[in-house]
Formats: structure tokens, sequence, C-alpha cells
């Protein structure tokens, strides 16, 4: 693979010289040329040679499905972007490969002091914005002086960073040359944090670079990139065509210079409902589906799919690292007892659930960190929630709720109604019906007002948001990230458990001081994982969550698609919609023979 | 006038005709008319479901939960059944993604369906036939002050109206119901008023005020028999209506929270995810509001011909 990167790379690098030598009138007459020998190699309009088994040029299209979002670019807002898993578009620091390990990209190089809180970063010196402008350290201390704006809806994750005086900019109280990123040449920046922070470089493959030429204001809402002639790119691809309400439509950018570049010459990602994406892709109209959390495949769609072989060699499964919970208010009652908490721990089957509504796509969940993630310990916590109806019984009758009397009917909220999750939800309702004579009904909300309610309660420590349903999808592959959620490093002077890190209404010194600490153990993995061990056992325990599901995600690939992208990770997985992690659109074209 | 006369005229027999009513006659037409009666039925079979599918009405007196009678399950005991099972003896109408017995869940959901849906349009009734009589008799300024508010609320999308309602209030199931009335009175109010309108200019309202008819007669006697046509209508098929919005209202999560069933929110939730394998999902429920939908319809339309005061037996 590396070895097809380089050759690549190098094929690029010579096209883009021979293309700016022969000035810009070449590029159309070379092309056709190209398309019109079959037998000679297949090149695509940025110059990239494609294998020898990739199919015409005017093949080299693929047909994605999208939902349309309100914003443009991830530095307006991450959840209601267009096309929020597209990352072909943008450019961001370092990649992971598909171990999830960070690969150089526009950072060549990095490196950090010492004592673990200066990062320095060093970047490729020729890369340009698709109107030509440089690429340069500015442009990425301005990103993420960007991102530190109280308005923007994923400031609490580059929060996580521990960048100094990354609050204080946020919410406004210095300014934002105060950040604790500085830039020391045109193609070196630093990051400065306040505590040692050995995942940050697994952030940095979030930190997606913003054009400071174009956007100027560090607290633009968004708006400036509804205007086309606004849009510039730094990724293997360019926006040609945005058809509203229709089709969103990418072109290889011939003005990239990175270590990814592009080999399909366009990829349109239309606008379909998620109900007709099956029918779309049985005709064709779609080369792939599925695969995102709230976009998997429906039921019946991998019901037909599992009947059908030939559909079935072009269904990719993967296991998702993420974890569908419960959570219960435990600062108020009635889940401020334990031994309630406990109860409905050990009344819900999780094994019915992944054997019924949702077989295919889910695995059974007994802990906060899924299976493979660094720091689970699966094997030792799983009994610690074991379905036990008879022990749940007895310990809700111990709760002083014998067979559910004395406990009011409950609400259980979930977040966005997507089917999946509303059947899980409902079928652990009929179990702790069931088992333990509770009633409950589901009470769907929508994204925001989930949020809000979920914030407010912590803040406040009081409300009636005391038993929900959520998903948590990781961010980066390190043991502090899904732990992160339940808590961490405790800021000085505070005292309030609401101001506490952590969404959840759940405290415990002991697990902020764990968690705090491993964030902090410097070029010891394995101890840092001990310790991130050691507090999720504090936090299943304490029955602060019940799991019910780690999700298994379910994507059809047209079998015409191909290239390295299909070759398995060292743990044998082949994944499909985990963009943001790879590099996707660099690693796959369409090929003459499909794929096996 | 003597006694004698007196005594004389009372002798004298007011009608020569046999004594009949414009309801009793109504009645007559709309048992003659064979596509109202299939309507009727089809509606009283689902007020059946929708009052037998437990014994609801006895279980205080014994004491106990209430057991289903025409369900042959609770509608939301799960994992009976395997995951999608497709129509069979044993489940008739399939089971859903969680186990449960789908026809169950139909028989339920007529209950929260129909209840939803009738008390809904009798509640929008109470609010807009009444402001449409007052438009329409006073006229005038009254009538310009009900009209614009009439048409402020007709400029809102329903749908979102009932929807932002709902996200104020939270979902339950009153909740649905009053947002979907106060969603539905405007064009109850509208055909009242226009009705009103026109027929207070009609030479059998001059005449009742001629000979001294006071403006409550008029309206109950005169007015109301005449206007009540259309509306009678309106609410029949405002019922359907109302049956979807309640849907629309569940299916953005909203409306009739799970695990208690609506047709709306089955279709919404699991039937039309699945529709291309697991048919039976979608297919129950969209047939049922069909046939509510056809009942209503059949039965209104029939209410309509049979009441019109102007439709004379034997023609």
């Amino acid at each position: 693979m590396n070895q097809l990167r380089t050759r690549l790379l190098g094929v690029a690098l010579t096209a883009t010289l021979i293309l700016t030598a022969c000035g810009a009138p070449a590029a159309p007459a070379a092309a056709p040329q190209e398309a019109a020998a079959p037998s000679g190699p297949v090149v695509n309009r940025a110059g990239v040679t494609l294998p020898a088994d990739a199919a015409p040029l005017d093949k080299q299209v693929m047909n994605m499905p999208a939902q349309e979002q309100r914003y443009m670019t991830w530095d307006a807002s991450v959840y209601a972007e267009n096309v929020g898993d597209n990352f072909a578009w943008a450019d961001s620091c370092v990649r992971p490969n598909k171990d999830f390990e960070p690969q150089p990209n526009a950072c060549t190089s990095w490196s950090v002091s010492d004592d673990g809180l200066t990062w320095t970063f060093n970047l490729q010196k020729d890369k340009v914005w698709s109107d030509g402008t440089p690429i340069t350290a500015d442009d990425w201390v301005f990103t993420l002086q960007r991102f530190a704006r109280a308005e923007y809806d994923f400031e609490w994750f580059y929060g996580m960073m521990g960048i100094q005086n990354w609050t204080k900019v946020a919410n406004g109280e210095v300014p934002a040359e105060e950040l604790g990123v500085k830039k020391v040449d045109d193609y070196t920046f630093t990051i400065t944090t306040d505590r040692p922070t050995p995942y940050l470089i697994k952030i940095m493959s979030d930190v997606w670079v913003a054009p400071q030429h174009i956007i100027k204001d560090r607290l633009d809402d968004g708006t400036w990139a509804l205007k086309p002639e606004n849009w510039v790119f730094a990724g293997p691809y360019k926006l040609e065509a945005y058809d509203k309400g229709r089709q969103l439509v990418f072109v290889a950018n011939d003005k990239y210079t990175g270590p990814f570049p592009p080999l399909l010459d366009k990829i349109i990602y239309k606008f379909i409902d998620p109900q007709v994406r099956f029918t779309a892709f049985q005709n064709g109209e779609l080369d792939s589906i599925g695969g995102e959390y709230t976009d998997d495949l429906p039921p019946s769609a991998i019901a037909q799919v599992m009947a059908n072989p030939e559909l079935k060699k072009e269904l990719i499964t993967w296991p998702n690292f993420m974890t569908y919970y419960l959570f219960f208010d435990t600062w108020n009652a009635p889940f401020d007892n334990l031994k309630l908490r406990q109860a409905f721990s050990h009344a819900i089957d999780r094994d019915k659930i992944v054997n019924g509504p949702l077989q295919y796509q889910s695995t059974a969940a007994y802990t906060m960190n899924p299976p493979g993630f660094p720091g689970e310990s699966i094997s030792v916590l799983k009994d610690v929630q074991n379905y036990d109806p008879a022990l749940a019984k007895q310990l809700m009758a111990e709760a002083g709720y014998p067979d559910g009397k004395g406990l009011p009917p409950l609400t259980l909220y979930t977040r966005n109604a997507f089917p999946a999750l509303t059947n899980a939800a409902e079928a652990a309702a009929a179990m702790l019906n069931e088992n333990l004579g509770v009633e409950v009904q589901i009470q769907s909300l929508d994204y925001d007002t989930f949020m809000d309610k979920l914030r407010n309660q912590k803040r406040s420590g009081s409300g009636d948001f005391s038993f929900a349903l959520v998903p948590y999808e990781f961010d980066f592959v390190d043991g502090s990230n899904m732990l992160g959620v339940w808590g961490g490093c405790e800021p000085e002077g505070v005292t309030d458990r609401g101001q506490m890190p952590g969404r959840h209404t759940w405290y415990s010194q002991e697990f902020n001081k764990l968690i705090c600490d491993a964030g902090q153990v410097l070029n010891d993995e394995a101890k840092r994982n001990e310790l991130y061990a050691a507090a999720e056992k504090l936090l299943m325990s304490d029955a602060a969550l019940v799991p019910l599901y780690h999700p298994i995600n379910n994507a059809l690939v047209s079998h015409e698609i191909v290239g390295p992208m299909f070759e398995p990770n060292s743990a044998g997985q082949v994944t499909w919609n985990r963009v943001r992690f790879t590099s996707r659109e660099s690693e796959i074209y369409r090929g003459t023979t499909p794929r096996p | 006038m003597t006694t004698a006369q007196l005594e004389l005229a009372k002798q004298v027999p007011t009608h020569v005709l046999p004594k009949r009513s414009l309801y009793r006659d109504a009645a007559r037409r709309f048992a003659r008319n064979k596509l109202a009666v299939i309507g009727l039925i089809i509606v009283i079979g689902l007020l059946g479901f929708a009052i037998f599918a437990d014994d609801w009405f006895i279980a205080p007196l014994l004491g106990r939960e209430p057991q289903p009678l025409i369900a042959h399950y609770n509608y939301d005991e799960a994992f009976i059944g395997p995951t999608g099972a497709f129509p069979n003896s044993e489940f008739w109408m399939g089971a859903d993604l969680n186990g449960r017995d789908v026809y169950s869940r139909i028989v339920y959901g007529a209950r929260i369906s129909l209840s939803i849906a009738i008390m809904s349009q009798l509640v929008a009734l109470f609010i807009g036939l009444p402001m449409g009589a007052i438009a329409g008799w006073r006229g005038g300024k009254t009538d310009f002050v009900i009209m614009r508010f009439v048409d402020i609320m007709s400029a809102l999308p329903v749908l979102l109206l009932a929807f932002l309602i709902m996200l104020r209030v939270g979902a339950s199931y009153w909740n649905v119901m009053l947002a979907i009335a106060i969603t539905s009175w405007i064009e109850i109010c509208r055909l009242t008023r226009g009705q009103f309108f026109t027929l207070r200019e009609k030479e059998f309202v001059e005449a009742s005020k001629s000979v001294g008819a006071k403006t409550p007669r008029i309206i109950i006697s005169h007015l109301l028999p005449n206007a009540l046509a259309p509306i009678i209508v309106s609410v029949t098929l405002g019922i359907p209506r109302a049956i979807f919005a309640e849907a629309a209202l569940s299916f953005l999560g909203v409306g009739i929270n799970p695990p208690t069933p609506s047709w709306g929110q089955m279709i919404g939730r699991e039937g039309i995810a699945n529709m291309t394998y697991f048919w039976h999902l979608a297919l129950f429920p969209a047939v049922m509001i069909a046939l509510t939908m056809l009942g209503f319809t059949l039965v209104g339309d029939g209410l309509r011909d049979a009441l019109d005061p102007k439709m004379v037996e034997g023609k």
C-alpha cells in the first residue's frame, strides 16, 4: 500500500510539474488522449495515474448518498455540516491509518518536548488552497483560534486537547492571540498545553485547516462558506457544483500535492431519502449505502442481503467503536439509589436485543469501552452487570420497590428516534416491565433538546431528565475518549459537581483522579490503559450506566469499487464509512474486475 | 274570538301529512344509501376494536389489570414471536422487530388513533362552530376580527403549528389531541361562517324575522340545519386527517410515545424503513388508516345527502 502511495505521489508530482510547465490549456487536451487509448493508463483530471486495472476515465465517478445540511464546512458547524462525513475536500494535520495510528499529512512531522507540554508541527511547504494561495502556519493557528469560540458546536471537543488559555479565549476573556498555539515560521507552529496530553496528536487528525485569507473574521458564524465564490479546498477533491436539494459534485483537485492524491475523478453526493437508498443502490443509482450510525442499513435491507448471495458479496461489515447505554440522574430520587440502578442493570437481557430487533447490527454491551478499544477490560467487567432476573427482582425489593410497587411510571428519553434506537429502547422498556414491573414510556427528543436537557440537568443538579438512552461514538482511539463523557481532570478550585468534566449527572472524585492521572502518563500506554480499566470498573460497579449494545455497521459498496481501502487492518477488519479516520477517497477507484 | 271558535280551532288538525322531522327523514334516506351503510359498518367495527381491545371496563371491578379481549396479547409484550415474523396462524398480522404481535398492536392502535381523532374533531367543532356562527350572523366588525384571526391561523402550516405546540407542551396523549384540535377548527369556522352568511339573507330567514322569531330560534331551527351538511362532512373528513396528523406528530417524536401503539407511529417508526422486506409492518397499519378514512368518508357523504333539507323523500 505504501509502495502504491509513493508511486502515486511520484506520478502526481510529475504530472503536476508537466502540467504546470505546459500551462493550463494543455490539461484538457491531455486527458481525452489518455482516455481514448484503452490500453494506456487512466489519468484523472488532477493528473494522477490510476492503477493498471482501473476502468476508463468516464467510469471513475462514484455516487454516494448524503443528507442535505445547512453549513458547508467543519469550522462552521460539525453537527449541521453538509456531507459531514466527507473529508475528501478538507485537509487535516495528520491522518490515522486503518489501525488509527496518526500518519503524516499536512503536518509532515511533529515532536513533543520532554515535559510533554509543547508540541511542534512542521507543515508541507508546497501546499496551496484550490485558488492558489499557499497554506501556511497562519492558517493553522487561525483554525485553532477559530475553533476556540463558545458558539462553535465542537468547541468542547477541542477543549479536550488542554491547550493553554483555551477556555478563556473561548469565553472571550482574553484575546485569541493568548491561545497556546503559536506560529514559529511560515511552515512551523507550536501548541502548548496546561498539562501533558499524550493523545493530542490523535485529536490533530480532526483539526481541519480553515482558509484565513477567505474567512478573515475568527468569529464568523459560518455564513462565509455559503457563498460559492468563497469555496476553496485543501484536500484531494474540490467542490465543482452544488445543486441545492439535489446533489454535491466533487472533482479531483489538481492543486493537491499532499500524500493522499485523488484516484476517482468525480464523487457525487446525492441527497436521497434514507428509506429509498437501498432501492437506489439496487438500481445502480448509488454505489454505496449504509454504514453510518443514524443511517445504517435497515433490518429489511439486511434480511434481503443475507438471503441474496450476490448482494452479500457487496456487504462490508465491521464493529463500530460505539456504545448505546441507559443512564440515570444519580443525584436525585429515585436513581440516587444504587440498588435500583443495579436492579435495572441485571434486568435487561442484552442477548435478546442483539439477536432480535438488532440482529446483524449489534453485539451485547456490558461496558462503556467497546471491544478492541484501548483500556477496555470486558473480560473482567462482563459479569458486573450480567443478566440475572432473579437477582434483579431481589435488588428491586431491597431498593424499596418490590415488584415495581411505589416506583412512579418512568419516561425514557432518546435522542433522534431512528428505528434501531427506538427498537432497543422499547426492548429495554419491555424487559424492565416484565422483570421488574416498572412502567416505562419512551419519548424521543431532537438532538438539541436532548443535549440541552442533559446539560441543564448536570448544571442545575435537578430536573426531569432522570433516565435516558444515548449512544456515544469514539472520536479518537485512546482510552481517554469514551470514558471522558463521565469525567476528567477536576478544574482547580471548583467544588460544584455540576461544573466538573463529563456530561452526566454522576460524580466520583476517585474516577476523575484515575482518568486525569492516566492522561498524564507519558510514553507508557500499558500503564495508562491499566488506569483507564480501573476507572471503568468503578463506573460499571456504581451502575452509572447500563450499556445495551455496541453497533455493528453494515454498508453495501458496489463490487466495481476496488482499491487499497478494501485491504483489512491488523484486526482483520475492512471498514467503509470511517472516512474521518482514513483517506478513503484516495484509496478507491472503479476497477475493470469486480472485488472478490 | 268566541269560545266556540276557539274550540273549533283546536279540532282542526295542524298537519294533514303524517308527522315528519328532518332527522327522521335523514335516517331513512341514510339507511337506503348502501355505501353509507357500509361506511357505518366499518366505523362501528373500528369502534368495536377500540372499545373491546381489552376488558378495561370490568377490570377495575375485578381488581386486576385489564386483560386482552379482541387483542391476543398486551400491546407492549415483546419477544413473544420471532423478530419480524411474517403473518401466520398464530400471529395474524405477523410480528414486529421486537417480536410483538402486530395484530394486537393494531387493535390497541384503533383505540389511540380513533379516540384522538374523534375527540380532536369534537373540540374543534366546539371552537369552530360558535366562532363561525357569530361571525356569519353578526357580520361587520365582529366578522372582520374573527376572520382576520382565522386568516392568520390558516396562514400557518397546520402540521408545523401542531409540531411547535407539541414541542412546547411535550409529547403526550392529551397534548396531541389538543394540538390537532387547535389546528383543525379553522375550516369548520370558515364553513359555518360562509353558510350563515348566505343563509341569513335567504327569504325563509326574512320570513322568520317578520313573524317575530328570536335570533336563537332562527339560528337553531333554521340556520343550523341548513348549514350543518358541509360541517358534518368536514368533521367526518377531519377524522382521518387528524389520524394522519397524529401519525406525523408521532413520527416526529412529539406524538404518541412508544410503546403505546398508534397506526401512524407503527408505519413511521418501523414500517416505512422496512417496507421492502417486512412488508407487514407498514401494510396493516396503512390498511387500517385507509379503512378508517373510507369508512368516515362514506358516512360523511351519506350524512350530507341524508341531511340535505332540499332532498325530498321519493325524489
